[in-house]
């Protein structure tokens, strides 16, 4: 397992607009546009650092989630049917193996035809056990484009469900997050790549409190919009009526 | 007698000039009214932002973007403001510049969304206005 390796890199989460969590980057919508990719490599065995899997890790808050998006390139030959990708939370900045408690992984069961599922277990000894089904938190997803894999995953920064399987994280606090990488559906056993890296937990700012300026700029078209045609479509009725008004004084 | 005919025939011509003025002058009223009203549809599809395909789509379609969104407010204004001195002649009233200010007012208010196309609505408006200030007073 891993001893003493430090995380690969420490991100600070761009507070920016939520992703849908689909594997998809729709650019249209500007989707992970404000953030700045981090590249990093995943490797066999943390302490021997080769033959590594380079891969870009973005990361962004929004309200009260954490949003990680982890994309990498492979031969189509090189992508397996049961490909899976994970998130391992620590409870702490700490990067000890028994500190990783919760684990979030998409699990494809075909990668060609995108079927997978978004599993959420909590660690024990090493071992992972599934969570209660009622109480995902988060959500998860993955596309292959191509030979460019996506994954993006969202992590509640809150505990809404008060689960104890899973791990809470809490604002303005570091915690240490391994990503696990594989080609077999079972864990740990079926991990082959793996990196840390530590993300800075910023404070998410109060929903409630945020004034959508989308929202407004939406609204004020809406009224400007409607008293321009409002004062149009009378200026048109003054119109067709001074052609009656002609009529009877030409008559 | 006959110049009570000549005099008939005068007044019915005079009649009909005016009459055919008056046509004219309500013909071009409802055409400006009609170009207006599809300058404000472009204006409110492309500064609303229903459209958006021109957005942040590289320079030259953001040009493109900007372009269409001042000019369909300028055409809005001129063809508003040639339709109204219109009407008010066709109804005997001078154009007041209060008339002149709503439609200033409300072609620039359709530039909210975008600081650009606000200065650039902005600065073609006061152009319009001494423009036809000038074509006025000559």
């Amino acid at each position: 397992m891993i001893e003493g390796k430090s995380a690969a890199a420490t991100l600070d989460p761009v507070l920016g607009k939520a992703p849908i969590i689909d594997g998809i980057i729709d650019g249209s919508i500007d989707e992970w546009e404000e953030t700045t990719p981090v590249s990093i490599e995943l490797y066999q065995n943390i302490s021997i650092p080769e033959n590594g899997l380079p891969i870009e890790i973005k990361t962004l808050q929004h309200g009260d989630f954490l949003y990680i998006y982890i994309q990498f390139e492979l031969e189509p030959a090189d992508f397996e049917d049961d490909e899976f990708l994970g998130i391992l939370t620590s409870t702490s900045d700490s990067e000890d193996e028994d500190d990783f408690f919760d684990a979030k992984i998409v699990q494809f069961s075909n990668v060609t035809t995108g079927d997978l599922e978004f599993m959420d277990y909590y660690i024990n000894n090493s071992i992972f056990f599934e969570d209660d089904d009622s109480i995902i938190n988060g959500d998860g997803a993955g596309n292959l484009d191509g030979n460019r894999m996506t994954y993006e995953f969202s992590l509640p920064v809150k505990d809404y469900n008060n689960s104890i399987y899973d791990q809470v994280i809490e604002a303005q606090t570091t915690y240490a997050f391994k990503i696990i990488f594989g080609n077999t559906p079972t864990y740990p056993e079926g991990i082959s790549h793996q990196n840390i890296v530590l993300i800075n937990i910023k404070f998410p700012p109060e929903e409630d409190n945020i004034i959508d300026i989308e929202l407004i700029y939406l609204i004020l078209t809406i009224i400007i919009f409607s008293g321009v045609f409002l004062i149009f479509g009378f200026y048109v009725y003054r119109i067709a009526s001074l052609k009656s008004q002609m009529k009877r004084i030409r008559e | 007698m006959s110049k009570i005919r000549k005099n008939n025939i005068k007044n019915q011509n005079l009649k009909n000039s005016s009459n055919n003025d008056e046509r004219f002058a309500y013909r071009t009223v409802i055409l400006s009214v009609t170009l207006a009203g599809i300058s404000l549809i472009v204006s409110l599809f492309f500064n609303a932002e229903i459209i958006t395909i021109f957005m942040d789509q590289g320079i030259f379609l953001n040009i493109v973007d900007i372009a269409i969104k001042v000019v369909s407010i300028l055409l809005f204004f001129l063809f508003m403001i040639v339709s109204l001195a219109n009407y008010k002649e066709l109804k005997g009233e001078p154009l007041k510049l209060g008339n002149i200010f709503l439609i200033f007012i409300i072609s620039l208010l359709q530039a909210f969304r975008n600081s650009m196309v606000l200065g650039f609505t902005l600065t073609g408006l006061i152009f319009l206005l001494i423009y036809l200030y000038f074509v006025h007073e000559g």
